[in-house]
């Protein structure tokens, strides 16, 4: 089994130059309270050209990609922001994006991917999960972006890293969310490395959570997965992924459906933002921790892509706040 | 009363030291849409504390006080959002705070301002209005804070322009909802001052919109105002204390409707992720409709105080009943 390396610092700000008229550099902006503060600043991914926080790894990968590897046309397994951040990048590069999806991808999810003019291939979702375990991508001739170990992605993901330290040099706890675990690993590997003492919480859907259940464990471990919170929804940590999270993450979270429908009206109703179930899994989980707890806080609003259905019904069932 | 002078370019620089603190610099960001006409960015207002620009002009208008002048406290006449701007600012600043409110404003409106600690006080609309154009009111003692001809409540919305040329230095036109026509004379004080070939233009509802009919006229007209889900803009009338000031600095007002009003709150919410209320969308709408022309154009998102059913309503493809507003 490969050891992944821990993205570095240099690695992040070479990724930071690539991206620089690509990525928004997202304002940290306090969670509005009425009754005070709470001292918990949002990191709004969602300001993104495709509403989250892939476009970083995914335009960071391609563009390490010599040109023979890209005009072969990119491919990746996804459950939706990934593959929207792949089609942008494709066609910002001008070669072909194709995306396994599980069917029960959000409808607008798999609407974007072909805005963008990518090609989004909607299969049931074990054969999603097949598809990654038998490293099915070897046998295609495309350049495959591994959605979470790929190392590029994660070094994308790390210049977030950079702004968080840079925008608040005094944040004590950075709440992030753990769908494959791209994120954290490249995120956790950048604030650690530029503040030792800062504390990465990795936090997860109750109705997925396979990191704590791994941790639990003490190994890898695959549990049952039925999250509204679809940008997470992976039921395992593989091997090689497992070791990296666990030597970054200080803590592991867990979060309730109800509280993450409660997060999204909050965000919507007091900021102004729309997050998706993961996009709003950091703030949930922050929100459930006293503040003497996690001290000065960020939390990334990962993404903003949900059904418009599903937003309205969270809405009109929250009681008026 | 003496009409509004133009805003100097130091004052806004000296607004922008002054709001620190209590208002942030909103990002500005592509509207995420195919087909478009122009290039429309956004400049994000709604993301502000309160959910509007208002914290700015209120933040300087009162970092300018004494504190003399703040021992009796602030008061303004809003329901809306310059009443939880100046609210949230006087909270901060320990002062007590008033806001004088037509007397049928809806009650969500009002818990929002006693939550950020201010009292509200009802009177009829013709008194609340009486208030906007006297700026005096027997009931309260304090510093009386206009909600649109304040010259410090102006500067402190030109800050927006400062950012704005900042952040897309070769804009070809920005578009703001109007409503007193703060908002567009300060935001345009300061592109007058800085990039005076940017054209600046009000963004009004087709339901209540006296600029368009003033500018067409030539002198301030009243018209026939028809209450919608947009409640953020749209008066009878373009306040006499304001018209030459706008008159000079605003190249025109682009009118859009309520249905395409409604589609840019859609757009904003699925495509860009985030809540605009009616007035805020308008000039994301007229931009959208070409108004604007096909070039590089800011919408100044001017605020997100919605409410949930309203928004709801809209977002699942229908309008919203008329309400009395």
């Amino acid at each position: 089994m490969t050891k992944i390396k821990r993205p570095t610092v240099a690695e992040c700000e070479s990724a930071a130059e690539r991206l620089r008229n690509i990525v928004v550099r997202s304002p940290l902006v306090p969670l509005h309270f009425y009754d005070g503060s709470t001292d918990i600043l949002l990191k709004p991914e969602i300001h993104q050209v495709v509403g989250s926080f892939k476009i970083r790894g995914v335009f960071n990968a391609v563009a390490c990609l010599h040109d023979d590897e890209r005009q072969n046309g990119l491919s990746t397994v996804s459950a939706g922001n990934t593959a929207q951040a792949l089609a942008w990048v494709g066609r910002h590069f001008g070669v072909p994006a194709r995306s396994i999806m599980p069917q029960s991808a959000p409808a607008s999810k798999v609407e974007a991917v072909r805005a963008y003019g990518g090609i989004p291939i909607l299969v049931p979702t074990e054969e999603v999960f097949r598809f990654l375990r038998e490293h099915a991508w070897e046998e295609e001739p495309y350049a495959f972006i591994h959605p979470w170990t790929n190392r590029d992605v994660m070094i994308g993901h790390g210049t977030m890293g950079l702004e968080i330290i840079a925008d608040c040099p005094e944040v004590d706890s950075v709440y992030i969310p753990v769908g494959g675990g791209g994120l954290i690993a490249g995120l956790g590997s950048a604030l650690k490395a530029l503040k030792p003492s800062i504390r990465v919480i990795a936090v997860e859907p109750q109705r997925c959570p396979s990191f704590y259940a791994s941790r639990a464990a003490g190994k890898p471990t695959t549990v049952e997965c039925n999250t509204i919170c679809d940008g997470v929804a992976v039921p395992y940590i593989t091997q090689e992924m497992y070791p990296l999270i666990d030597g970054l993450a200080d803590d592991a979270v867990l979060v309730p459906e109800d509280a993450v429908r409660s997060a999204i009206e909050r965000l919507a109703s007091r900021n102004k933002i729309v997050a998706e179930g993961s996009g709003a899994l950091a703030t949930a989980a922050a929100l459930a921790t006293p503040q003497d707890h996690r001290g000065r806080t960020v939390c990334i609003v990962t993404g903003g892509s949900i059904d418009m259905e599903k937003l309205t019904a969270i809405l009109s069932d929250a009681p008026l706040s | 009363m003496r009409p509004v002078d133009a805003i100097p370019l130091d004052e806004i620089r000296s607004a922008r030291k002054r709001i620190v603190g209590f208002a942030i610099r909103t990002p500005l960001v592509r509207l995420n849409v195919d087909n478009s006409p122009a290039e429309i960015y956004l400049k994000l207002e709604n993301l502000q504390p309160i959910g509007s620009f208002k914290v700015r002009g209120a933040a300087n208008a009162m970092r300018l006080c004494t504190v003399d002048e703040l021992a009796n406290g602030v008061y303004t006449a809003s329901a809306g959002n310059m009443a939880q701007g100046v609210a949230f600012v006087a909270r901060r600043l320990g002062v007590r705070c008033s806001a004088i409110v037509p007397d049928h404003a809806p009650e969500t409106k009002l818990s929002a301002i006693q939550r950020l600690g201010a009292e509200v006080v009802r009177v009829p609309f013709d008194d609340w209005w009486s208030v906007i154009v006297t700026h005096r009111f027997e009931g309260l003692c304090g510093r009386f804070i206009h909600p649109v001809t304040d010259p410090a409540v102006i500067a402190g919305n030109g800050t927006i322009g400062l950012e704005i040329l900042e952040d897309l230095p070769d804009v070809d036109a920005i578009v703001i909802p109007y409503g007193g026509g703060g908002l567009s004379c300060g935001i345009a004080s300061a592109v007058r001052a800085l990039k005076p070939d940017t054209k600046v233009y009000a963004a009004e509802i087709e339901t209540a919109a006296p600029l368009a009919a003033s500018l067409a006229a030539g002198e301030p007209r009243e018209i026939q105002y028809t209450p919608s889900f947009v409640d953020g803009i749209g008066g009878k009338s373009v306040l006499a204390q304001m018209w030459p000031l706008v008159q000079d600095l605003v190249d025109g007002s682009l009118v859009v409707s309520l249905l395409q009003t409604a589609g840019a709150i859609r757009l904003l919410a699925a495509r860009n992720h985030i809540i605009a209320e009616g007035a805020g969308a308008t000039s994301v709408a007229a931009a959208l409709a070409g108004l604007a022309g096909g070039k590089k154009i800011v919408s100044v998102v001017s605020g997100g105080n919605i409410d949930a059913a309203t928004l709801c309503t809209i977002l699942n493809e229908k309008m919203p009943k008329c309400v009395e507003s």
